[in-house]
């Protein structure tokens, strides 16, 4: 492995110049990433908090912690609302990105090149300041090529035009907030006449009175309550109820296939967990803790796929070759062993090495004050490791010699 | 090592993220510098930390090991001083004892707010900056190294001693 080559396939905001000489690049590209996996919002989801995250990253963080992990406000996982113009102002980021990263060092180079030998610029002096106007020459004549003109100027030049420059990149930010302020308004409201619950299963909002059938029936009828609900609500508000069908005509998400409930694991028979997972064309292999980890993972990739603009989505194959990938993950450590002799056969010198440093081990415990001091000296070891191994190998090369 | 990395594909990604930010922006104030030991394995980096100024670890340059989980950034990687370190906050084996490498499941300590705890949008960066904070003012209600703890509270002249005496010691003076 290559770590240069492997860090340049990593893209970040550092790609980018900083934000003397390009003001707003760097931010706008740390904007619309995810603050956990570090890499562009994929099926951006937004809390009420107004914090936003992948999908799947925070919903990964939500099994461990209903909360934000960025304020730390609780939010449960019901609460997710995607963030679809986040989506849109990623897609068109991701296709805009080489080219900008294209101008901006297009930028760098003429202007090294501009301050290397300045009397070769086409000097468009017409004041007296010449240096300033000769850079601000070539900056207008790039202003057709849209917002990225005001990157790499000299420090003295980037005071006149900072009343230009940030206007662009920001433009792309208030719109984030615009896109948050969307989304947060439209959660949705306790029903004061009847009490209308999340269910702690599949999380969707149920009358209280309807919450037991519910539960019972493994979260299958809740769609009559739900239709009561809205009834409820017709009564009571009929333009409201209205305005709501309006908006599932406009983004027909909802038509879209449900999220899918989470099961209530313990008390289902491995039988029963085995039909459920066939129900979705899972494999019904392993014990009953892999069965519900399989069924749990399944349920939160679907979930966060549909956070995915339906364009972007993955379809239900592609899902499970992924579950499947995780899968492998989790068992590797399995894998490692079910080999059995080959793999001890093939790691050889490194278990010859670990017993060699067991035996050194237990020679200094047997010598104990002594040692502590050179213990305390020993250096910090940032190549230790490596050379340990290769001597290692070494001698173990020397004994199997001797052994033949 | 290879299988490992792809196989953990999100903590790899995110560890050169990391590190190719480090690289590029480098530390504030460059008190620090952190990346993975060796290329074929990323899971596992050295820290080296210098002193913060004004306290008695000025001058010191302290290495520590960090060890990434494969489920990071979910789960908080750990951080060891090698050579140990003479702090309150650190285990006698080097160990740091700090809340913000703690998940909200364990407390060792009963003290720490979850608030200041772990969360996947921490990083390497933020927690070397507060390991250096600590240094220069260690946390009494969740000591580590319980002598050391009496030592700083009792003695401060004699706990300012050790721990100059041990840089001297470490730089070879």
């Amino acid at each position: 492995m290559d770590t240069a080559a492997l860090l340049k396939s990593v893209s970040d905001p550092s790609d980018f110049p900083d934000e003397k000489s390009a003001p707003g690049l760097r931010s706008l590209d740390h904007a619309l990433r995810c603050n956990i996996c570090g890499e562009f919002f994929d099926g951006p989801v937004t809390l009420p908090c107004g914090h936003g995250f992948c999908s799947l990253c925070i919903r990964e963080h939500m099994r461990q912690e209903s909360n934000c992990p960025m304020c730390r406000v609780a939010a449960p996982e019901s609460s997710l609302r995607k963030n679809i113009a986040m989506e849109e102002a990623i897609a068109a980021w991701t296709s805009a990105r080489p080219l900008v990263l294209r101008l901006v060092s297009d930028e760098k180079k003429s202007i090294t090149e501009r301050e290397a030998n300045p009397s070769t610029t086409p000097s468009n002096a017409v004041n007296g300041k010449k240096r300033k106007w000769s850079s601000e020459g070539t900056f207008t004549t790039q202003e057709a090529g849209p917002s990225k003109v005001q990157k790499e100027k000299p420090a003295g030049d980037s005071r006149k035009n900072s009343g230009q420059s940030p206007k662009s990149p920001i433009r792309v930010d208030e719109r984030d907030d615009e896109v948050e302020m969307v989304n947060t308004s439209d959660i949705e409201e306790a029903d004061a006449v009847d009490p209308v619950v999340n269910c702690p299963m599949c999380a969707k909002s149920v009358l209280e009175s309807r919450i037991n059938p519910h539960i019972d029936s493994g979260c299958k009828i809740f769609l009559a309550s739900k239709g009561q609900n809205v009834n409820n609500w017709l009564k009571i508000f009929p333009g409201r109820a209205k305005g709501k069908e309006k908006q599932t005509d406009d983004t027909s998400n909802d038509v879209e296939p449900d999220r899918l409930p989470k099961a209530s694991y313990g008390v289902l028979k491995e039988k029963k967990l085995r039909e459920m997972l066939q129900e979705h064309k899972l494999p019904t292999t392993g014990d009953k803790a892999t069965l519900i980890a399989r069924h749990q993972r399944w349920i939160m990739i679907y979930n966060a796929n549909l956070d995915r603009a339906a364009k972007q989505r993955k379809t239900n194959n592609e899902l499970r070759a992924d579950l499947a990938r995780w899968e492998e993950t989790r068992s590797f450590k399995k894998d490692q062993v079910s080999d059995g002799v080959a793999y001890q056969e093939a790691h050889k010198n490194e278990f010859n090495q670990m017993i060699k440093d067991a035996r050194k081990r237990l020679v200094k415990k047997e010598t104990p004050e002594k040692s502590r001091s050179t213990t305390t000296h020993a250096a910090p070891s940032t190549s230790g490791p490596s050379n340990v191994v290769a001597g290692g190998d070494d001698d173990n090369v020397a004994d199997s010699q001797d052994e033949s | 090592m290879n299988s490992r990395s792809t196989n953990s594909s999100t903590a790899l990604r995110r560890l050169m993220t990391e590190y190719k930010q480090l690289t590029a922006n480098g530390s504030p104030d460059g008190m620090f510098t952190a990346g993975p030991i060796s290329e074929s394995d990323f899971f596992t980096w050295e820290a080296l930390i210098c002193g913060p100024k004004d306290t008695p670890f000025e001058g010191g340059i302290f290495a520590a090991k960090l060890t990434f989980p494969s489920d990071y950034p979910l789960s908080p990687f750990k951080m060891k001083f090698e050579p140990p370190l003479f702090h309150p906050n650190v285990y006698s084996d080097g160990t740091v004892c700090i809340s913000i490498l703690h998940t909200p499941g364990d407390d060792p300590t009963q003290y720490e707010h979850a608030s200041e705890r772990w969360s996947p949008v921490q990083s390497v960066e933020k927690v070397i900056l507060s390991v250096i904070s600590m240094l220069a003012e260690p946390n009494l209600e969740s000591g580590a190294n319980i002598d050391c703890c009496k030592l700083y509270r009792d003695n401060r002249e004699e706990y300012v001693r050790i721990v100059k005496a041990s840089i001297r010691e470490q730089l070879g003076l």
